[in-house]
């Protein structure tokens, strides 16, 4: 096996680690901030960023990034100002992104823009997503605490001199950066659920915060390691395939915590 | 008499053009059971928030004159009741480090039990916070500002959803860690004979800063019209509470 080989086979190996670690793991706050809306405004303006890479024919990777990083500084900045709801933000985003990217983007490639497509991912994009899913998972593990309590209670956190709007600007682009790096692969119309659907299986029969966030990102790498085997197996897309396995776990939970509850 | 904490000077605010409050003006000081009452609306909780700087959107000036620790116990926090959350976890956002939260030592889970203790629901620490009661939240609420060892506590109706049996137990504790403590405690209150019984200083609110003194001198019939619009007067228990510091 030469060295090309065993790199190609580690590629899969790492972003199955990157994206099945980091997105669920982000999930967690976003659950905990009832704010499941916004993964998917973000992808919906990253797709955005996306179509215009293609009309001016810049590597999309740039306008991923770009717009990710411009999605949460918005986000962030909006949610605070004005009369405005953040699920009414939400919803003007992410249609008119949703729009203006499906105008743009030539309709060949805006089937595999919604659903990934595993194919396109370059070495450069499997590196990038190492390189955000360590800063990600280090960022939320170490500070875990503190973003925690900022999302729970933010009053309380001020009042006990946490920097509130620092921390809620830093994770708001920690998900955007999350979106970002799964993008490609997932697809913009399913990222989201690989933030949400680990999460949301975990939280039906934890107890605790901490083993929550243990059995979410177990969850997603599980569904993404099954998920990317599939789809090189049957020739599937990635994005869907990996959802539909996230899902059966999902339901599976449910139903086996609704039998084992009603037998004690 | 101590030394003065925080002055308020010419507070006022308001949504849109309804006016809310105007004119407050009057001091914390050390040492301090102040007693804020008004009626609903009043705007008591909105003066507290933004004392503690959760509500920027005021005139008038709010200056601390020291930067005590301080604990503050809300009227109530909103989140979802499934959350997989415990108390103790909650507590730990509270104290210790970042990594105390993963591992949390002996010496902290004791800090908390004992917290917890203090007002009687010890045995509640790894219940899920979307399992308590509304008089078990308020109590954990009560201990939880308490961890930090804090000097000054603003507490906004401390004693709302307990029952009335409890209230007692919550102000006579509330007062025994005053003494014990020597805090300087800020409460947003409805129970006039509470206030009246344990505050030093009252103002009361109705726009206007409608009184200002110690409870003796201006809960009169005539001051409580002028808050409340209508008859209310200080229901005085047969009983004596165990603490009453005017005795």
């Amino acid at each position: 096996m030469d060295w090309l080989e065993i790199l190609n086979n580690i590629y899969p190996i790492l972003i199955s680690l990157s994206l099945g670690l980091s997105l669920p793991l982000i999930g967690v706050f976003v659950i905990l901030r009832r704010e499941a809306l916004l993964p998917d405004a973000i992808s919906h303006i990253i797709l955005l960023g996306i179509a215009l890479s293609i009309t001016f024919k810049i590597n999309p990777l740039v306008g991923i990034l770009a717009f990710a990083v411009l999605a949460g500084l918005a986000i962030s900045l909006l949610k605070n100002k004005a009369n405005l709801a953040l699920d009414a933000i939400v919803g003007v985003f992410f249609t008119t992104s949703l729009a203006l990217g499906s105008l743009l983007i030539p309709s060949e490639e805006l089937l595999e823009t919604f659903l990934g497509n595993i194919e396109k991912l370059t070495r450069g994009d499997v590196l990038l997503s190492t390189v955000l899913a360590l800063i990600i998972i280090i960022s939320l593990l170490v500070k875990f605490r503190d973003f925690a309590f900022v999302s729970f209670a933010p009053d309380l956190a001020k009042v006990d001199k946490i920097n509130v709007k620092k921390y809620e600007i830093f994770f708001v682009l920690l998900l955007s950066l999350g979106v970002a790096m799964g993008i490609k692969l997932m697809g913009t119309l399913l990222v989201s659920a690989l933030i949400i659907v680990p999460a949301a299986t975990a939280k039906i029969f934890s107890f605790q915060i901490r083993p929550m966030t243990g059995w979410s990102m177990i969850f997603g790498l599980l569904s993404v390691l099954v998920g990317l085997g599939t789809t090189t197996t049957l020739n599937s897309p990635p994005g869907p395939t990996i959802i539909l396995i996230s899902a059966s776990i999902f339901f599976l939970t449910f139903v086996m915590h609704s039998i084992f509850r009603k037998r004690n | 008499m101590g030394e003065k904490i925080i002055s308020v000077k010419n507070l006022g605010f308001g949504f849109g053009k309804r006016q809310i409050l105007k004119n407050i003006t009057f001091d914390i000081t050390e040492g301090d059971i102040l007693a804020v009452i008004g009626p609903n609306g009043a705007g008591k909780t909105m003066l507290v928030r933004s004392i503690l700087g959760l509500n920027d959107n005021y005139t008038g000036d709010i200056v601390w004159h020291k930067k005590p620790e301080t604990g503050y116990v809300p009227q109530k926090i909103s989140f979802e009741k499934g959350f997989p959350l415990t108390v103790k976890e909650f507590f730990l956002f509270e104290t210790g480090s970042n990594l105390n939260f993963w591992w949390p030592n002996k010496k902290k889970e004791e800090e908390i039990k004992q917290r917890l203790d203090d007002v009687k629901i010890g045995h509640l620490i790894n219940e899920r916070l979307g399992d308590l009661s509304q008089g078990e939240m308020q109590r954990m609420l009560i201990a939880r500002s308490l961890l930090e060892n804090p000097k000054l506590i603003f507490f906004d109706e401390p004693a709302a959803g307990i029952d009335i049996s409890t209230e007692e137990t919550v102000y006579n504790l509330l007062y025994d860690l005053y003494k014990k403590l020597n805090l300087t405690m800020v409460m947003v209150s409805h129970e006039l004979s509470v206030v009246y019984r344990f505050a030093t200083k009252v103002i009361c609110l109705n726009k206007d800063l409608v009184c200002q003194g110690t409870p003796q001198e201006v809960l009169t019939p005539e001051a409580l019209q002028e808050v409340f619009g209508h008859h209310a007067s200080v229901y005085k228990h047969a009983h004596n509470l165990e603490h009453d510091h005017s005795s």
